[in-house]
């Protein structure tokens, strides 16, 4: 028997279908767990098990390390994946399941903790020879004289970021001196409330940035690889909404710098399993700094494996028994264009306001060069208790051109009724020059494009025609036969049998 | 029957008789429209141009799924439309706008009343859900009809909270 037979998934939505998926493949039986909220969701129907571990709340069932112990123990997993989101970047819980005997499909304890944190990750990565945003206060607890003469050494505009943050929280941007203390004070509180830790620290703010990582791939044995970088520069307020590999801005002797430097930066802390090393790239200078790795698998692993032809979910599990990486760094290649649009159930025309509901109407794009990792289906109830992303379009071409075409193409071909979608959002922003061009930046969806309605007029003539026809099928529902009394019911058949035919 | 159909507040009339023909502002339109076995899934040849549509019927309006685009189509059959237009709803010729809530929660401000003059993006009211403040604003400059909530009222998922014209 392998090392790791059944795998407890810690995940629920597409990645938790993606990983049920990879387990299959390796002849893994895949143990789900899910909250009262998620009993008809698709991942809990494929899975081999099914535990139900709480109610919706993620505290009292996803996050909840005590109830996913007692299913591994019950259920006889071996390993556990904790996918992306809730315990995925936790070292206690890692810890837990190891110290349990269960495999942690995942980097060492050791690892997630020292990159956890961002300062000590900073620290680490610098020992490294990995260049580091200009002008940094390196100081684990600065105080606020500090920082202010830290800020005025650098030059403004600054950032302000929290030591244990993510997902944009705690983040500020600071454009001149005065502004820095009340920054700082908000920052700390919010990181407070947020991680409960209320260290803060500052960093040259570049304008002109793109964000741009390396996925990393390394096996027990000390064998560490890159498999090039994605570019998520397409952000609304740190958050990533569209990715894309190869970056439009990076080349191939630039390619290799980065790559270098991200498995300089996964050897320092001996990680093993996948990771990603993120960084900011200023198109100014077209200087790259160090930004933070992920010590997980991530959202938009997709796009790597569309361009390399890797699986790295199975990859992730070959690793975790104990396997050598089967590819060597000269065979790793990059081949065509892959983009990836997050479906979130927002509406982008109130602010990307969460929309909950049930699916009424579904269908997912197909054909040449389209992937789609779906959480959801023709039914499933979109609940407010969990992250907003439903699904998501892994579009492959042989080019940059051709990709953003079928992209555009697939968008139109995805439904989703029942509830709002980013898709018309998507739709509308492909369309843009800058996106076509990829001279975009970290910042362009606030700075530059306005979240206006479009403007649908060559579709609506169909729209109206069709909506008028089902309102006049439903009236006639509901009309025809009580004002029928005086027809004959043979004359009243051939009418209604005349207008199904045209109906 | 004939029917005043509506999107973003531009209205045309359409006409379809008992055989089926259909008047489109007076003009004949071929077209053959069928419905599938999914519900809200439906096929249009409009002179043999094909389009898929998804129509879902919502409260007050069609919504119309087409090419990726989301379009909100409000059909009203003659009679109704009379009737509105003795009540004064329809007399501009513009619709109204009907915002819903998307989701439970909590009014926890609301900052304009009946009758009030507002201009387009203005901030209407803060809707509490999930632990966030969320602003509804008013998508075109109008004047507010109805005001059906009030701050710290729970409501629920597509309840009508604030009517414009």
């Amino acid at each position: 028997m392998d090392k790791v037979s059944k795998v407890l998934i810690a995940n629920r939505g597409e990645i938790a279908v993606r990983i049920i998926r990879a387990c299959k493949e390796m002849n893994c039986s895949a143990v789900a767990v899910f909250s009262e909220a998620d009993r008809m969701q698709p991942f809990v129907r494929m899975a081999d098990e099914a535990y139900c571990i709480g109610p919706p709340p993620a505290r009292d069932s996803y996050l909840d390390l005590k109830k996913l112990l007692s299913v591994a123990a019950q259920s006889g997993a071996d390993a556990v994946h904790p996918g992306y989101g809730f315990l995925a970047e936790n070292a206690e819980a890692a810890e837990a399941f190891e110290e349990a005997g269960v495999t942690w499909i995942g980097p060492p304890v050791d690892a997630i903790r020292r990159m956890g944190d961002k300062l000590t990750a900073r620290e680490t990565v610098k020992a490294a020879g990995l260049p580091l945003v200009p002008g940094v206060g390196d100081t684990a607890m600065m105080n606020m004289d500090e920082l202010l003469r830290a800020g005025e050494s650098m030059g403004y505009p600054v950032i302000v970021k929290a030591a244990s943050g993510g997902g944009g929280k705690g983040m500020r941007i600071v454009h001149s001196p005065d502004e820095l203390k009340e920054s700082i004070r908000i920052a700390r509180l919010e990181s407070e409330s947020s991680f409960g830790d209320s260290r803060v620290y500052l960093e040259k703010f570049i304008t002109d940035a793109r964000h741009i990582e390396i996925q990393i791939l390394g096996d027990q044995l000390g064998n560490v690889i890159h498999l090039g970088e994605r570019d998520c520069s397409l952000q609304r307020r740190h958050q990533k909404l569209i990715e894309e590999a190869p970056s439009p801005v990076v080349d191939e002797p630039l390619r290799q710098r980065m790559g270098e430097m991200a498995v300089k930066a996964a050897c320092e802390v001996g990680y093993y399993s996948a990771g990603t090393v993120e960084f900011v790239f200023d198109s100014a200078t077209r200087e790259f700094y160090f930004l933070e790795m992920n010590t997980r698998l991530q959202v938009e692993h997709t796009i790597t494996e569309r361009v390399t032809g890797i699986d790295i979910v199975k990859e992730m599990i070959r690793i975790a028994r104990g396997e050598a990486l089967k590819t060597k760094q000269e065979d790793v290649a990059i081949s065509g264009h892959s983009i990836e649009c997050r479906i979130l159930a927002e509406d982008p025309w109130q602010g990307f306001m969460p929309s909950i509901g049930k699916i009424s109407g579904f269908n997912l794009p197909s054909g040449p060069g389209v992937r789609t990792d779906t959480g959801v289906t023709l039914g499933s109830e979109v609940s407010p208790y969990y992250d907003s992303l439903l699904a998501k379009i892994i579009i492959w071409d042989t080019t940059r051109e051709e990709a953003l075409i079928r992209t555009l193409l697939a968008l139109e071909e995805f439904h989703i009724t029942g509830i709002q979608t980013t898709i018309p959002f998507y739709i509308q922003l492909l369309n843009t020059d800058a996106f076509k061009t990829g001279a975009f930046h970290t910042r362009f969806l606030e700075d530059e494009l306005l979240y206006k309605k479009e403007e649908h007029e060559h579709l609506r003539i169909p729209a109206t025609i069709a909506a008028t026809l089902l309102a006049h099928q439903r009236n006639r529902q509901a009309y025809v036969m009580p004002q029928s009394k005086s027809e004959s019911v043979w004359k009243l058949l051939g009418k209604r049998t005349t207008l199904a035919r045209r109906l | 029957m004939k029917y005043i159909t509506t999107i973003d507040e531009k209205s045309v009339t359409i006409g379809i008789d008992d055989d089926g023909q259909l008047l489109l502002d007076g003009s004949p339109v071929e077209y053959d429209f069928h419905p599938s076995s999914d519900p809200t899934l439906f096929s249009l040849l409009l002179d043999h141009k094909s389009y898929e549509l998804r129509i879902v019927p919502e409260d007050e309006s069609f919504s119309v799924q087409l090419d990726g685009s989301n379009i909100d189509v409000a059909v009203e059959d003659e009679r109704t439309h009379r009737l509105a237009g003795v009540r004064g709803r329809m007399a501009s010729g513009t619709g109204e706008i009907i915002l819903k809530s998307p989701m439970p929660g909590v009014i926890i401000d609301l900052l304009v009343g009946s009758g009030d003059a507002v201009e387009s993006g203005q901030t209407l009211l803060i809707l509490e859900s999930m632990k966030m403040h969320n602003e509804f604003k008013a998508p075109r400059q109008a004047v507010v009809k109805e005001v059906r909530v009030a701050v710290g009222d729970n409501v629920n998922q597509k309840q009508v909270m604030v009517i414009l014209e």
